[in-house]
């Protein structure tokens, strides 16, 4: 209890003087009773007795007196705003407070906690009046300004700082402080520290214990080891399994956090769970990564830490290539140490997938399959068709390295970067006066820069280069007399380097030597990524070549890393690195970490934050005063009190409803209008109308076109045209109706009514079959229609042309086509129809539902007509159509041979054959419907032996 | 809370009322031993001869008798001279009183009506059945003498609506007035005055040879004092003030009261040898109305504590 109320401060403590009031409070509400109910009673005289034996209160009864009280008490406890676990560092005191924040990578995942304490101090600050400063201690804050200010300017000041990927610094802090507050009068320090360790603390601390003449108040706040996020190692490559390490600061419980691989666009490529055993503060994990998912992983990070130092960037000398590699000399697999390319394949394996090439002739092939790189040991002559591939592939961004041999000194193709001199040079042999050279050092704009040459290497022989204007160029490394040995020269998007020497130790033994392995990395680092040829312009092997002898090496910073891990901006502070420095350094403020590009090439430049591990901060000496985060914002109790007066007030009506006996009263009410309430909802529900979750067809919110669709798709409906001849349009329609019942009874398929089209304005997509009788004055159809008719065949749909002639009869007397046959061919000039024959033998048509040798309709003597079947592959039409023939073309008459009324009755003779062949009718119309709802299932092979059986063949 | 009607009812609302319950019964002839000597001819039989209808005897001439009187037939028969005489039938007097004190004019929610309404329609509507039997009807305090025509019925509608007399309304009992004998009183009222007060009163009449019939006419919440929590009482003529914390605590000990005090009043009116009867203004006045009608007609043996001579 008494914690509690030392705990307890008010912000405005002079309204607790309303507190005064309350015996006045108490006075005035003991001579206000509450109104009573008044009745006049005639039998006035009875009462008068029995009144005057009971008391008569006068007053308010105390219960009521007491909450009262407390209502107006707690009214007046809220308006002073009384505030639980005020502190002593927060009093108000107008004393200069310095704060002290860490904001490097530890300080990341809990910044918005950190930045709340920070605002609330210096609102504190600003109500007292004192004078603030802060500072962050990597470094690379824009707060450079070391002295106090109003708290409004340090709130600004604040707000601005964020998190960046290094580690602090605070060593080189420490002087400035005492420089700047060396004097400051009764100062307070407040370090918001991360909690990690440095090696130079001790000395930072005792700077700070000089600060304020040495009377400072310093306080340091500790956050929950826990919180300090892992640190991840520089991860390593071993065949195709990353290995990653990580530390953690404190020793604790088993943990587990995800490691992740993630793209550059953020998509998530592998993952591993990194376990930390109790105790232990290292962990590790290996992530299972192929070679195209590390060519497109940007980064590693540990998931849902939101630190630079969980996260590693990938750059360009993480993506694999692959390298292909023919040598000119037979396979020699007994000497293998003399074979040419055993050298270089023991030398990039390691960093990139090899292929031998048996043969020239595989060459091409190698280099569809996307290769980085094509090494060529000592091959003269290729074949015209393999250079022309070649050279296209170095245009388009390819590396070829090739190296010399007896072959490619007796004569070579076009295929190299400088012109050869015929014969070669022969070094330390006998019949030359000179020793083996050795390798001058590299020029600082090749590739090779910075590497150290070995003074035991030497060559006895070489091919020479013809000299020339533009040679000095083109060289990479140079004998020490300045002979060329490397030379290289930009094709297109690609490179073509020449070593001058043998690939393996005949000519030379730098094939033997560590440097040897450098060069070829350095050359493959060039080389675009596995697959990725001409997909990334910037990557390309020239530009990436062109940039290393170009005159500009330094390294400029492309995104840099914030301490959140994320990757931003560079910020203005950001300056461009100078080549040989990069690969040693560990960032700074000036140069962040992040992305490097020089030219086409991206480094990337990471922190290592784990170094030798993490260590907590400990240590601190007694004078300064340690807390931790976790201490609660005061708590604001003036919303509770104004809640229990409101609380109380509502009582106090309660209690005098009670006390009135206006209460009983109200019941009485109460059950009335309840009632009455519930009447009146009944009523309203009863009269609303009924509701649906879905509108049904028949609503009225569809318009006609939406409703022809509904109405035409969501049962199976044959549609027919309309032609415009009212008796022909009335047969069409009898005659689908009684193919519909007929298709009902016998059939799965249960179409409803018929639809009439008008192909000029009705979408005809809905129906299966179209029914189409050709009248001798149809006309041919416009652009439009043509292309409606010709979407619906292509999609699968199926017109039934009907000419309703008997077409035999016809053409056998005149010799020409019948007027509706001369409409029909009108109208399929323009359709793209494919070629038709009549209905084969084997057709499905014939077997779809009953098996059927004829189709008659109203007549017997036409046939039918349907696609042509291609032989050998499907038309891509009747693929999509699951081989359906789109159109159908009759002349029987086949709606007068179906049409029946409701009754049953035909409406037409047929002829011929009489009602025998009216059936058959029927079965052709079963047999087309079948046909082009089931498509070409009943081709299938399984049903051809039972159909073979019952055919009796 | 009791609701004080402001008007009275009217003149024909009060006859229309009466009119209505008395059309269920049938005329009042109203019993009584002895009737008092009134010339207005009435119904009842005085088994002496007087001014009637009916046959009473044959007595022989005597000089002074008028010749017209002289029944020539009978004469002719017997040889000597008769005359005929018939049955004195007179009339019975009822009077028929209901309070009109302020007190009548509570009217508690349990109720449809006021007291003095009540009592207004239930004095009006016996006054019409004996009416129509011939009777005589009057008013206690009525400076007119009894009448049995229907103007008495006029008069008696527009004294209780109000168009009379304001000291005669202000009083809770029967006023003292002289009063003939043999006559039946009805007093109709909620006689919450003290019952010494009462008594004395009532014995005044029935020393006059009245035969009363009292009806107390009671509101429910009189009763029952359906009221809670903090309540004031006030008195309805003097405006005295009482107040109760919780009105529920009383109910008990008044119902005992107040039945207390109906039972001083149900003892009283049998020393006196009348009847008493309750009504509760939320009821009908048809229970009453049969009780009232059954005693006011049958013969009443002379009881023991009669006062009559």
């Amino acid at each position: 209890m008494s914690a509690l109320l030392t705990g307890l401060a008010f912000t405005t403590p002079l309204a607790l003087a309303g507190l005064l009031a309350l015996p006045l409070i108490w006075w005035l509400l003991r001579f206000t009773p509450p109104r009573p109910q008044q009745v006049r009673f005639p039998p006035y005289r009875l009462l008068l007795d029995l009144i005057s034996r009971e008391e008569q209160p006068q007053h308010t009864p105390w219960w009521v007196l007491l909450m009262r009280l407390a209502m107006a008490a707690a009214v007046i406890l809220g308006v002073a705003g009384p505030l639980l676990n005020a502190s002593d560092v927060r009093d108000r005191t107008s004393d200069p407070l310095l704060i002290i924040a860490d904001d490097g990578w530890a300080s990341a995942p809990d910044w918005q906690m950190r930045q709340n304490l920070i605002r609330d101090l210096l609102t504190e600050a600003q109500r007292a009046g004192a004078p603030t400063a802060i500072t962050g201690t990597t470094g690379s804050s824009d707060v450079r300004e070391l002295k106090l200010a109003d708290a409004a300017t340090t709130q600004k000041a604040a707000a601005a700082m964020i998190p960046s990927a290094l580690s602090p610094k605070r060593a080189l802090l420490g002087p400035e402080l005492v420089q700047a507050f060396g004097d400051t009068g009764n100062l307070r320090v407040l370090w918001l520290s991360n909690g990690v360790a440095d090696t130079a603390d001790g000395e930072f601390v005792n700077m700070l214990g000089r600060l304020g003449a040495g009377k400072a108040r310093v306080e340091v706040l500790l956050p929950d080891s826990a919180r300090i996020p892992t640190a991840l190692r520089k991860p390593e490559l071993e065949a195709s399994k990353l290995q990653l390490s990580a530390e953690r600061a404190e020793a604790g419980d088993t943990s587990t956090q995800q490691v992740t691989v993630r793209s550059l666009s953020g998509r998530v490529l592998a993952e591993a769970p990194l376990i930390f055993a109790s105790g232990q503060t290292s962990a590790t994990a290996s992530i299972e990564l192929p070679l195209e998912l590390r060519n497109e992983a940007s980064r590693i990070e540990i998931a849902n830490a939101r630190s630079a130092a969980g996260t590693y960037l990938f750059d360009d000398r993480w993506r694999r290539k692959s390298v292909a590699m023919l040598s000119g000399a037979s396979q020699e697999l007994e000497q293998p140490l003399l074979s040419p390319l055993y050298y270089v394949s023991r030398a990039l394996q390691p960093s990139a997938e090899i292929t031998e090439i048996a043969s020239v002739d595989g060459i091409q092939a190698a280099l569809k399959s996307g290769t980085s790189m094509m090494v060529l040991a000592d091959i003269g002559v290729l074949g015209e068709s393999n250079v022309a591939a070649l050279y296209d592939w170095v245009d388009n961004g390819g590396v070829v390295i090739r190296f010399a041999g007896p072959r490619l000194a007796g004569g070579h193709d076009g295929l190299v970067p400088v012109e050869l001199r015929s014969g070669g040079r022969s070094l330390g042999s006998a019949l030359s006066w000179e020793q083996p050279q050795g390798l001058a050092p590299f020029a600082e704009k090749t590739p090779f820069a910075g590497l150290d040459t070995d003074t035991s290497i030497k060559v006895t022989r070489q091919v020479l280069a013809e000299p020339s204007a533009t040679l000095p160029g083109l060289v990479w490394a140079s004998l020490e007399d300045g002979t060329p040995l490397v030379t290289a020269r930009a094709q297109g998007k690609g490179l073509i380097v020449l070593f001058h020497v043998t690939a393996n130790a005949d000519w030379s033994n730098l094939p033997l030597t560590g440097l040897f392995v450098e060069m070829l990395k350095r050359v493959a680092d060039i080389a675009p990524a596995a697959g990725s040829l001409s997909d990334q312009p910037a990557n390309s092997a020239a530009a990436n070549a062109s940039a290393a002898t170009s005159s500009q090496g330094a390294f400029t910073p492309l995104r840099s890393l914030n301490g959140f891990g994320e990757l931003t901006a560079p910020p203005a502070s950001a300056a461009p690195v100078e080549t040989d420095s990069f690969f040693k350094m560990q960032p700074t403020p000036d140069h962040p970490a992040g992305i490097y590009t020089r030219g086409g090439a991206r480094h990337a430049l990471n922190l290592d934050a784990a170094g030798d591990g993490l260590e907590l901060l400990t240590g601190l000496p007694s004078s300064i005063s340690v807390s931790n985060y976790e201490r609660a914002r005061p708590t604001d109790l003036s919303g509770w009190l104004f809640a229990a007066a409101i609380t109380l007030f509502i009582a106090d009506c309660l209690a005098m409803l009670y006390l009135t006996g206006a209460a009983a009263r109200l019941t009485k009410r109460g059950v009335l209008a309840s009632v009455s309430g519930i009447c009146v909802a009944v009523l309203i529900t009863a009269g609303s109308p009924p509701a649906h979750a879905q509108d049904t067809v028949s609503s009225q919110g569809l318009d006609a076109a939406e409703q022809f669709a509904m109405q035409s798709s969501l049962q199976t409906r044959i549609g027919y045209v309309l032609t415009g001849d009212m008796e022909v349009d009335a047969t069409s329609r009898m005659g689908l109706e009684g193919l519909s019942r007929v298709l009902q009874q016998r059939t799965s398929i249960e179409p409803a009514d018929p639809v009439a089209i008008d192909l000029q304005r009705d979408v005809i997509v809905f129906f299966p079959v179209i029914y189409w009788p050709v009248l001798a004055t149809a006309q041919p159809p416009d652009d439009a229609l043509l292309a409606k008719l010709s979407d619906y065949m292509k999609n699968g749909g199926t017109i039934f042309f009907d000419t309703r002639d008997d077409n035999a009869s016809t053409a056998s007397l005149t010799g020409s086509p019948s007027p509706s046959t001369i409409a029909l061919r009108s109208i399929l000039d323009r359709l793209d129809v494919p070629a038709l024959e009549p209905v084969p033998d084997g057709h499905v048509l014939t077997r779809a539902f009953y098996l059927l040798q004829a189709f008659p309709g109203r007549w017997a003597g036409g046939q039918l007509w349907v696609e042509a079947r291609t032989s050998g592959e499907a038309s891509i039409q009747a693929a999509a159509s699951d081989g359906v023939t789109s159109i159908i073309i009759g002349s029987n008459d086949y709606a007068a041979a179906w049409a029946t009324d409701q009754a049953g009755n035909p409406q037409f003779p047929v002829s011929p054959g009489g009602e025998g062949q009216r059936e058959h009718a029927w079965r052709t119309g079963v047999n087309v419907m079948m046909y082009a709802l089931t498509g070409n299932y009943k081709a299938d092979q399984v049903h051809v032996p039972a159909l073979l059986e019952r055919l009796g063949q | 809370m009791a609701t004080m009607t402001s008007l009275s009812p009217t003149a024909a609302g009060l006859r229309g009322s009466a009119d209505r319950l008395a059309s269920a019964y049938p005329p009042l002839l109203i019993q009584s031993e002895r009737i008092a000597n009134a010339i207005v001819h009435g119904a009842h039989g005085r088994r002496r001869t007087g001014p009637g209808s009916d046959f009473w005897q044959y007595r022989p001439y005597s000089p002074g008798d008028s010749i017209s009187r002289i029944d020539w037939r009978k004469t002719a028969r017997a040889g000597k001279t008769l005359i005929r005489e018939s049955e004195w039938a007179a009339t019975n007097t009822v009077f028929v009183w209901a309070s009109q004190t302020v007190g009548m004019d509570f009217r508690s929610e349990l109720a449809n009506v006021t007291k003095r309404e009540r009592a207004a329609v239930l004095a009006l509507t016996i006054a019409t059945l004996a009416i129509r039997a011939g009777e005589r009807v009057g008013v206690l305090g009525w400076p007119q003498a009894p009448g049995h025509t229907r103007l008495v019925l006029r008069r008696m509608a527009a004294w209780y609506s109000g168009e009379a007399d304001e000291s005669f309304m202000a009083q809770s009992l029967p006023p003292e007035v002289p009063l003939p004998r043999h006559a039946s009183c009805v007093l109709i009222g909620d006689f919450l005055d003290p019952l010494d007060q009462l008594r004395t009163r009532f014995g005044n009449i029935a020393d006059a040879g009245l035969r009363g019939h009292i009806v107390q006419v009671t509101d429910p919440a009189e009763e029952t004092l359906p009221y809670h929590g903090r309540t004031e009482f006030i008195e309805m003529t003097t405006g005295e003030k009482l107040v109760t914390g919780r009105a529920e605590t009383l109910r008990q000990d008044y119902i005992a009261a107040f039945a207390r005090h109906r039972d001083g009043l149900r003892q009283l009116a049998r020393q006196l040898g009348w009847t008493f009867a309750v009504h509760h203004t939320d009821q009908s006045p048809h229970p009453l109305l049969v009780a009232l009608y059954s005693r006011l007609s049958q013969r009443n043996n002379t009881s023991a504590l009669s006062r009559t001579g």
